[in-house]
């Protein structure tokens, strides 16, 4: 017996640790969240000095340059030589993806979207999760008529269709972040809601309540010390998955033109790029859908794998 | 007599059958139904009875875990319900209970040694730093090493875990400890170990225990007095010598008949025929004359009331009209026979 224990949650994490696919979507979700926070950084420098970012500079001359790798990179100089390493490093460097119709450089627009698409989906989350898990806990810890009232609460919010509800909050709250924020915030936490409810009521019963009840702790000491932890996995498997989910719904709204307004987001720039796409402007489209499509396969694998390493039901089961 | 530390007169736990689209309640299960004991210091009460004749609901409501419906609980003199919960708390500290599953008794997410401290500090009877011997002391008291402190519950067997129970319970330094069927989930050998470690807590704090169990071998070795309990009443109290060797009431000894002998000849068991009646509607008259074979029409007209049998009077009650007629006769004797 060694001195030190190794609780539920470390027990997981060497579970996730041991699979190798898990570890690189783990990797990129790290890259992504490096690079949000390079662009946000960048973000707050440009209106620091109340300048236009160079992300938003528009240079007509610059416009529909390829990727840098279709620019022929090993062409010889003008004066007929092989190009040195330097020169050709130099020319990748220069729009390795490209610019767009109005001569903006595609990746620094595509680390902006990163920025957006990772505000959106953390703060719709730190809206949503709350409401969810407080509801939740509450209603099943309680039951009677709170319950009946969360119950009736939930139900009203999840039978008014998903986007069109989005939509009308956006509306309400006006264009722009706020909107996204709030849309998505105040209409996904009904999923989280239902579950945390369903497994606190499971939890209510176990006997390790009823011990916690008899040393006469406090019912908000019950709930959030002792049940709180049991049902955390699904919190943690919840955002993982529904991350992704308010990702997709931000593109779908700037998309439509309501989402962000002024600023390159992932959804911005899909709208945009559906113009250019005929005329044989192939490069910003594939380089959004590219990402989106990484990062939201990531989190989804890591949320599975999540699921099998925290789900005390699946474990019993290997 | 000292005054019992534990006193529960005529309690009464109902649950309500709610049927119907405006869920209205048509009727009640009758699952604790107007019982009555007490538990002196340092003694220990067994209960026994077969499952679903409510044992369990009865200290869970005594415990506060269930609201009763009628009724009166009193710990160490002072009442405990209808008062409400909070203002009793500093009283229910002296009232402690181990639970029957040892998987599911302790939070698996906590380690062994907020587990066993956290009652403390919430009473605010240690400080933060002085956690760590009092959880040693606590895990020195059932035997455990110190050394099992930052581990997990999930890392221990499930005779050390009721173990671990039994230390959580005596953390608060309880005079009364409520065992819920606490050994019945162990297997033969760690269940004797800890039914020892029970019987040495009890030498050396005093404590009283309120035993629920079904084995009636386990009740032999460690309670004083015995009640016998069927369909949500007592049916017989007594001492444990005497109730187990001369039992009176029908039930009782059909119950003790069952224990299995190995190295007597077969006995006449007493089988009875028959389920137990639905705690939704119970029998009228005495609980048990569907099944008494030795019932007769004024079981089923009215109620018996516990009443003192034997020469000891006053210890041992019976609630049976035919008490005294069967009283002296030999267990084995079925009137098949």
């Amino acid at each position: 017996m060694n001195e030190k224990g190794t609780s539920l949650w470390a027990t997981a994490w060497q579970q996730l640790r041991r699979r190798r696919m898990i570890c690189s979507c783990l990797w990129v979700l790290g890259a992504f969240l490096v690079l949000a926070l390079y662009g946000e950084i960048l973000h707050q420098w440009y209106r620091f000095k109340d300048q236009t970012p160079p992300y938003q500079r528009v240079d007509l001359q610059k416009r529909y340059i390829p990727p840098s790798v279709f620019r022929h990179p090993l062409a010889p100089s003008p004066d007929g030589a092989l190009p040195g390493l330097a020169t050709v490093a130099c020319r990748l460097a220069n729009h390795p993806l490209g610019t767009d119709n109005l001569g903006r450089d595609v990746l620094q627009r595509t680390i902006q979207g990163a920025r957006i698409a990772f505000l959106v989906g953390v703060v719709t989350s730190l809206i949503a999760i709350p409401i969810g898990v407080v509801l939740g806990c509450v209603a099943g810890y309680f039951g009677r008529w709170v319950d009946d009232l969360v119950v009736w609460l939930y139900t009203t919010v999840a039978c008014m269709p998903g986007l069109l509800f989005v939509l009308a909050i956006a509306m309400v709250v006006g264009k722009g972040l706020m909107g996204i924020y709030l849309g998505i915030g105040l209409t996904t936490w009904v999923g989280l809601c239902r579950l945390v409810r369903a497994e606190v009521m499971k939890h209510r019963e176990r006997a390790y309540v009823m011990a916690a009840r008899s040393l006469g702790f406090s019912s908000g000491r019950i709930v959030f010390r002792h049940i709180l932890p049991n049902v955390f996995h699904i919190i943690i498997i919840t955002f993982s998955l529904r991350f992704p989910a308010a990702i997709g719904t931000e593109v779908f709204m700037s998309f439509l033109g309501i989402g962000v307004q002024g600023e390159p987001s992932w959804g911005v720039m899909v709208s945009n790029a559906r113009l250019r796409l005929w005329q044989g402007v192939w490069w910003e489209m594939t380089a959004v859908t590219v990402v989106i499509v990484v990062v939201v396969l990531a989190f989804n694998l890591v949320g599975d794998a999540l699921r099998d390493a925290l789900d005390p039901r699946l474990k019993s089961q290997e | 007599m000292t005054t019992p530390l534990l006193q529960v007169k005529n309690l009464k736990t109902w649950y309500p059958i709610r049927r119907g689209v405006l869920s209205r309640t048509v009727g009640h299960v009758h699952a604790v139904d107007g019982v009555s004991l007490e538990v002196h210091p340092g003694e220990t009460l067994g209960i026994v009875g077969e499952s679903g004749c409510g044992k369990t609901t009865l200290v869970r409501t005594i415990m506060g875990l269930e609201h009763p419906t009628a009724g009166e609980v009193h710990l160490g003199g002072t009442r405990l319900w209808p008062q409400r919960h909070r203002d009793t708390l500093p009283l229910r500290r002296r009232m402690q209970m181990v639970f029957q599953d040892p998987y599911s008794s302790l939070n698996p997410r906590m380690t062994i040694l907020d587990i066993l401290t956290e009652g403390l500090l919430d009473h605010g009877l240690i400080r933060p730093r002085e956690r760590q011997s009092n959880a040693v002391r606590l895990l020195a008291e059932v035997g455990m090493e110190p050394s099992v402190l930052h581990r997990y519950p999930h890392e221990f067997s499930g005779g050390q875990r009721q173990r671990i129970s039994i230390a959580r319970a005596m953390a608060l330094r309880p005079e009364l400890v409520i065992c819920d069927e606490a050994v019945s989930a162990l297997d033969v050998s760690v269940r004797a170990q800890v039914l020892n470690l029970l019987l040495d807590l009890r030498a050396s704090h005093n404590l009283a225990y309120l035993f629920i169990a079904h084995d009636l071998g386990v009740i032999r070795h460690i309670a004083h007095r015995v009640a016998v309990m069927y369909l949500g009443v007592v049916v017989e109290t007594g001492p444990a010598a005497d109730l187990l060797k001369a039992p009176v009431h029908p039930y009782t000894r059909a119950l003790i008949s069952a224990i299995p002998a190995p190295y007597r000849e077969a006995r006449n068991r007493i089988a009875l025929s028959g389920d137990v009646p639905s705690a939704a509607r119970p029998p009228v008259g005495c609980r048990f004359h569907t099944r008494c074979p030795f019932a007769q029409d004024r079981c089923a007209a009215s109620h018996p009331p516990l009443s003192p049998v034997g020469p000891q009077e006053g210890l041992h009650s019976v609630a049976c009209f035919r008490a005294q007629e069967l009283t002296g006769k030999p267990t084995v004797n079925s009137p098949n026979n």
